[in-house]
């Protein structure tokens, strides 16, 4: 059988190759055909050896790869794989077989054209990435600074094993598909043709269509309903399609109807709510602005917030028709009225807005501006606005009051452009730091540059922090707990009690504010003169003073002047040596516990006049140098008057001393000389015990009275200020008054001249009675 | 019928084979059609010697140097 099917196999194979069939050529078909039998008859034969075939096919298949013809090697390749998983026992000997007949494949063989090209790999075109995986040309590591540092071997842990950038930031196939889908996870689909039946239900926006839009009368009426949404859509800022926004309008721009309301009706009703969301618009584009100023960024948040407070309960009032429980009647008229009852106080803000930019350029005016319209209403009775610009209001001045604690509680002023106090640029001598380091600044009109409701406080703002500077300069910490007083606001400040409400807003502000800023001024302030008193001792300062100059003890005076006006008499040379008279203070101060001998300073000046003149005396001066935080108290042009008043004090007592020389016998004097001399007595104790008990005692009382009760330096330095200048007007030492103290200084020299005519003579008398009694 | 299933699995099989045979005989450039390899498949399979058949073969083609055009 299998003989048969060989010989018929054969026949045909011969026929096929020879092209000879039995009917065309029958002697060289059988001849042929014997042969083939003969050739393949014999049944012993060796066995193929199916891994030399394998080997050769390898090779083969390299070869071509070698000669470039990689079309043949992939397809051997690819089918040899192939024929592996369905060859059997006969398939080395096909091999083979086709091994022997292989005819020069790689100079002849066409392109390799089959279906098999359909299963080859297909060649991609090279990427940059994958050029970039495989070879990366640019490695991160290469433009690094090379470090020359001897590194050995064995510190490998110094050397940073860095992975190719670009391995990194190339994403593979695999990330890239995950990737895809993570993305895609997120996408929803949507149902078309739910959102087409939806657009097609809003049949009053404009489609595209073909010119006018002939609506039936069904279609030309809208539910009350959607005109209701549309509106609070509206009033809350979103986009609508039956309004649109040009600029800063809003426009009504439909031409559909209600059911039972006639078109101009509809849109008069429509119209006005496009002028409420005008108005609304404007605030809403305002706050949008930039603006760089802290001040007017905080009035804007809070204008925001009420925004955003109206935005709310529109959308309340939007649910309220959208919820389909509760039963609400839908009324755009309604609608109508509460809106415009939720729309006054940002309404009424936006013309405080117009306003504020016409007003004057200071960066708080819109405070004072709110801070007006807040008492404007409550005089008004509006209980609405008053509360909704009162919040406005308290929200904005947080900004404000916020460097005003900085500068209370540290000193520290944050931006001094924009604030009412300033630092003084210039020396500064320590003893007049308080008064001239800082102070308010104002316009050139002399207008505090501060909102009007802060001017009352402005002072104690001012010193507040002055107190705190000063006391860094003494050394001295201030314990202030910083969370002393919460910021200011509507309930703070309101209650909205029924009774508290009637209270006038600027009174109700002006107390909160004082509580506020005494809250942080007041440990500072009683520190600080705490340290004033009792550290640099002012007090005792304050007694050397009056010891000193005033002739608090008028034995110390009399012991101070009396060798002067010895010396002076007796013409001694060096009666005004300074180190003798400092000598002499010394000695006359040293049992006085308040005057400090070592703060003495003698100074004596030239004459100007002669010597036993009135005014001889005043030549020597007695300076007394207080410590530098006394100085800023006991300011230093005060103690020129504490010398003036002391010089007059010493011509007094000249003028005493040098009458009280004068001694009458009873009858051998003339009259009148006894006369003039006891006037001159009488006028000069009168002076004296005037000036000495009836302005300096009064004042120097006064003074430390106010001194004590004083609250702060500067108080206690106004009180002083005071003291000085009522000293030297009740001494008539002031300018104004200078006629009368010439006056007073020319009825002192008299006695001067009274003395130097009596003196001869009495000796020419004293002479007389000598020789007469010879 | 699971003969009949059989029978069709290794006809599919062997058609598939005989493909991949035919894509080796036309990469090697052997100038045999598609006919001439299932008949010499066939022959190689009922146990004639494949180096006879290839001298048989190259005999022919010497005696009848027409070059066999291979199956479309």
């Amino acid at each position: 059988m299998a003989f048969a099917q060989n010989n018929s196999t054969l026949e045909d194979l011969v026929a096929d190759v020879t092209k000879i069939s039995p009917a065309s050529d029958p002697k060289a078909f059988k001849k042929w055909r014997d042969y083939a039998l003969k050739t393949t008859k014999s049944s012993h034969w060796a066995r193929v050896n199916q891994f030399e075939v394998e080997s050769k096919l390898n090779g083969l298949a390299e070869k071509f790869h070698i000669l470039n013809r990689e079309d043949l090697a992939l397809g051997m390749e690819s089918s040899l794989q192939k024929l592996e998983l369905v060859s059997d026992k006969w398939t080395p000997d096909i091999l083979f077989l086709l091994l022997e007949l292989s005819d020069q494949p790689t100079s002849k063989a066409d392109i390799y054209d089959s279906r098999e090209k359909s299963h080859s790999p297909e060649l991609t075109p090279l990427s940059w990435a994958e050029l970039k995986r495989d070879d990366p040309f640019s490695d991160d590591d290469l433009w690094k600074d090379v470090s020359y540092s001897p590194i050995s071997s064995d510190s490998e842990d110094d050397i940073s094993i860095t992975t190719p950038a670009p391995t990194e930031n190339l994403a593979t196939s695999k990330d890239q598909v995950s990737q895809t889908n993570r993305v895609n996870e997120l996408f929803v689909e949507v149902d078309e043709a739910l959102l087409k039946s939806l657009l097609n239900l809003q049949f009053w926006v404009d489609k595209p269509s073909n010119g006018i839009q002939e609506l039936s009368a069904d279609k030309n009426t809208l539910p009350e309903l959607q005109a209701v949404r549309e509106v609070l859509q509206l009033l809350r800022g979103l986009p609508t399609s039956m309004f649109e926004i040009l600029g800063m309008q809003v426009r009504y721009v439909d031409q559909h109807a209600l059911k039972d309301l006639s078109k101009p009706v509809f849109a008069s009703i429509m119209q006005s709510f496009a002028a409420l969301a005008t108005h609304v618009l404007y605030l809403r584009k305002w706050v949008q602005q930039p603006v760089t100023e802290s001040l007017l960024r905080a009035f804007k948040a809070a204008v925001q917030d009420a925004i955003t407070d109206y935005d709310k309960v529109i959308g309340k009032l939007d649910t309220s028709f959208v919820n389909h429980g509760a039963d609400i009647t839908i009324s755009l008229m309604a609608v109508m009225d509460e809106a415009r009852i939720m729309s006054r106080p940002l309404l009424f803000l936006g013309t405080l807005i117009k306003r504020m930019s016409t007003t004057s350029a200071k960066q708080f005016s819109h405070l004072e501006l709110i801070y007006d319209s807040i008492c404007e209403q409550q005089e008004a009775g509006d209980a609405i606005l008053y509360v909704f610009l009162a919040n406005i209001f308290f929200k904005s001045l947080r900004a404000f009051l916020r460097p005003i604690r900085t500068w209370m509680e540290e000193g520290v002023i944050v931006n001094q452009s924009a604030f009412f106090i300033q630092e003084n640029e210039g020396p500064l001598e320590d003893s007049s730091l308080w008064h001239d380091q800082f102070s308010l600044r104002k316009s050139q009109h002399g207008d505090l540059l501060a909102p009007i409701f802060v001017h009352a406080a402005a002072k104690f703002i001012l010193n507040a922090g002055k107190s705190i500077r000063f006391l860094g300069r003494l050394d001295t910490a201030v314990s202030l707990s910083k969370a002393t007083q919460s910021d200011l606001d509507l309930d703070l400040v309101c209650c909205h009690d029924d009774e508290q409400f009637l209270s006038p807003f600027p009174i109700l502000f002006d107390s909160a504010l004082d509580t506020w800023i005494r809250s942080m001024y007041s440990p500072a302030m009683t520190t600080l003169k705490q340290q004033i008193w009792s550290k640099y001792q002012l007090g005792v300062h304050l007694e050397a003073l009056q010891e000193i100059y005033l002739s608090k003890d008028g034995g110390r005076l009399q012991a101070l002047a009396d060798p002067i006006f010895q010396s002076l008499d007796n013409k001694k040379t060096g009666w005004n040596d300074r180190y003798v008279f400092a000598e002499k203070v010394k000695d006359v101060f040293a049992d006085c516990d308040h005057v400090k001998e070592q703060l003495i300073v003698v100074r004596s000046t030239p004459s100007k006049s002669g010597v036993r003149s009135i005014r001889g005396a005043s030549n020597i001066v007695l300076d007394y140098h207080l410590p530098w935080p006394v100085l800023n108290v006991i300011r230093k042009q005060s103690l020129a008057t504490y010398q003036r008043v002391f010089r007059f004090l010493l011509q007094l007592y000249r003028a005493k001393y040098l009458l009280r020389q004068n001694v009458f016998q009873r009858g051998k004097e003339l009259p009148i000389v006894v006369a003039i001399n006891h006037q001159l007595k009488w006028l000069v104790d009168v002076l004296q015990a005037h000036i000495i008990f009836s302005v300096i005692q009064p004042l120097v009382e006064r003074l430390g009275q106010q001194i004590s009760e004083a609250n702060d330096l500067d108080a206690m330095s106004e009180a002083h200020d005071r003291f000085v200048s009522s000293l030297q007007a009740q001494c008539l030492l002031s300018k104004n008054l200078n006629p009368i103290h010439q006056g007073i200084m020319s009825i002192l020299e008299l006695v001067v001249q009274l003395c130097n005519i009596q003196k001869p003579w009495q000796a020419i008398e004293a002479l007389w009675r000598n020789r007469c009694s010879r | 019928m699971p003969g009949q299933e059989q029978d069709q699995k290794k006809q599919l099989a062997a058609r598939e084979a005989l493909d991949i045979i035919a894509d080796i005989s036309s990469i090697l450039n052997t100038h045999l059609s598609r006919k001439q390899l299932a008949a010499c498949v066939s022959l190689i399979q009922r146990g004639v010697n494949p180096e006879a058949l290839a001298n048989l073969i190259k005999e022919l083609r010497h005696n009848y140097p027409d070059e066999p055009t291979s199956e479309a």
